[in-house]
């Protein structure tokens, strides 16, 4: 029935026929999962935060207007927003679910391993990987001792016989770079607008 | 999509329960910016509008209610006394140690209740003390016995009055009004007489300013009576203070004066001391011209006998150039007033900006949430 019409159309036509929106809702509630999980890596958290994102939607949906991003832009504009929120507080709130009426569900364990399927943490370790490959060695073995080794700031200027600054400096120069380069990286960018 | 997820499936269901319940109950609001955009600029126009308008009303009543105190306000004997007294106490003082001359008062024929006593000579003295540094020749005398001991302080008052009189006796009662200014101890400064009507400006000491008034109001039916002070004590000390300081430095200056040993400091000290000379003769200029206006009070007295039109209707006639002056001042006058309202609302203004502000923050925050 909604076959034909457009995101934007979609939206639109909810303000009056609010059952449009389950089909806006079916276009992008996994991918919108997916970008939670990738974000999260959290199955629960990004359940949720898929289901407030389109219950905030669906709240405002009569203040949509289209500034050229389309309805995608937008969902992911409240998407981002409610992340935001919850990499701030650590807690998805249920503010628009509970305006709505509808109940907080809880991710069952089969959906909690098929969420978990979407981060595809493979693809997300060879980015990490490609991203670490192009540290400098001092960096690379600075951030081995300390992430994956777990050892302290003193231990790791012991093994690598500098000062512990200077072993400070590197482990936070390191991670820096990181996370710009994994910002950057084309593949995981592919992965989380996919 | 992928129905495997159940969550996913149970959220839509959730979401169109929820659609089915509250969607239809609230009807489409038509909240697009397009239409948002315009409205907010008229509603802002409109309250822009507003705003001058109140601050147009506000400043012309504000200004309108300074200049309607017509005959509201009557001197009374020594109103000013217990505000400047200590102050002006001290200035009499100074006076004194100054070796005024005190010229002795001499009775003015046709004043009744002059009495001699040696009480009410010393406060005459000490009236004229001030009056007497201005130049003005003081012939005070007592009227009625009323004179305050308290020195007039530094007030310039001017008054105006407009005095209906009787038929055919303009002319006599136009006599008794400069008589009055003769009698208190004043002079008239100008004055203009018709047939029927005329005006004087006559300047009396301010002390005598309330019993000049009383004898203008006595000539007949008080139709427009205006009194105004402005206090200029504050300006008066000021100035003294800058005297001093002013005539100190010209001592130091004379000492150098004598210690210049070379041509080149006895000119830089030349000139030093040539402007401060300036400077003192300027400023006890001023204190004169203060001590003048505040010891003589202006009142501007017409008087116009029964039936006769005001002076003002026999000057105007209608003109394209008086139109075109009239809508000048006009148009000043309410620049003047929406100036004036504007300071008493920016307060205000400040306030309403401030939750403006913050209900735009929160509509906008509101908004990058959607």
């Amino acid at each position: 029935m909604y076959a034909d019409m457009d995101d934007v159309e979609l939206i639109v036509l909810s303000r009056d026929e609010p059952e449009a929106f389950g089909a806006v809702y079916e276009r992008h509630a996994e991918s919108l999962l997916r970008f939670f999980a990738r974000r999260t890596f959290d199955a629960e958290a990004a359940a949720e935060l898929m289901a407030e994102t389109f219950a905030e939607a669906f709240a405002s949906r009569t203040r949509f207007k289209d500034r050229g991003l389309g309805a995608t832009g937008w969902l992911y504009g409240i998407g981002r927003h409610k992340l935001s929120r919850y990499f701030r507080s650590g807690a998805v709130d249920a503010r628009a679910r509970r305006k709505l009426g509808m109940p907080e569900r809880r991710v069952s364990p089969e959906d909690y391993d098929r969420i978990e399927e979407l981060i595809d943490f493979e693809q997300v370790g060879r980015a990490i990987g490609q991203a670490f490959s192009l540290l400098s060695e001092e960096q690379r073995e600075a951030l081995t001792l300390r992430v994956i080794d777990g050892l302290s700031y003193r231990e790791v200027s012991e093994t690598l016989q500098v000062t512990e600054e200077t072993a400070r400096a590197r482990v936070s120069r390191g991670l820096k770079r990181l996370g710009r380069e994994l910002a950057s990286s084309p593949a995981v960018e592919a992965q989380i607008e996919g | 999509m992928d129905a495997t997820i159940g969550y996913v499936s149970q959220v839509r269901e959730d979401l169109m329960d929820a659609a089915f319940r509250t969607g239809r109950a609230r009807p489409h609001r038509v909240r697009g910016g397009t239409r948002w955009l315009p409205s907010r600029r008229v509603a802002v126009a409109l309250a822009s509008v507003l705003v001058l308008v109140a601050a147009g009303t506000l400043g012309w009543f504000l200004k309108g209610g300074d200049v309607a105190r017509i005959g509201a306000e009557r001197p009374a004997s020594g109103e000013t006394g217990a505000t400047g007294g200590g102050l002006r106490q001290r200035d009499i003082a100074d006076q004194a140690a100054d070796d005024m001359p005190v010229p002795s008062p001499a009775s003015v024929p046709g004043v009744a209740g002059y009495t001699d006593s040696a009480n009410q000579r010393l406060s005459i003295r000490h009236e004229e003390a001030l009056v007497g540094d201005a130049g003005v020749e003081a012939e005070a005398p007592a009227i009625e016995g009323s004179i305050p001991v308290q020195d007039p302080s530094r007030i310039i008052r001017t008054a105006q009055m407009t005095v209906v009189i009787g038929r055919n006796a303009f002319d006599e009662k136009f006599a008794q009004a400069q008589n009055v200014a003769e009698v208190n101890g004043g002079f008239v400064q100008t004055s203009t007489g018709r047939e029927r009507s005329g005006t004087l400006t006559m300047r009396v000491p301010s002390r005598n300013f309330s019993s000049a008034l009383a004898g203008l109001r006595a000539l007949g039916d008080v139709l427009l009576e205006k009194v105004e002070g402005q206090d200029v004590t504050a300006e008066y000390v000021d100035l003294q203070g800058r005297l001093k300081i002013a005539e100190s430095r010209l001592d130091v200056l004379f000492g150098l004066m004598e210690q210049a040993t070379t041509i080149e400091q006895t000119i830089r000290v030349q000139n030093a001391l040539d402007d401060t000379q300036l400077r003192v003769e300027n400023i006890k200029g001023q204190i004169k011209l203060l001590k003048d206006r505040t010891s003589f009070a202006t009142i501007r007295a017409e008087l116009r006998e029964e039936g006769v039109e005001p002076q003002e209707a026999e000057v105007e006639n209608p003109s394209l150039p008086t139109a075109w002056d009239r809508a000048i001042a006009g148009f000043i006058g309410v620049i003047a007033g929406v100036v004036i309202g504007l300071g008493y609302l920016i307060p205000i203004l400040v306030i309403a900006a401030a939750v403006w502000f913050a209900v735009v923050l929160l509509r906008r925050r509101r908004r990058a949430a959607a």
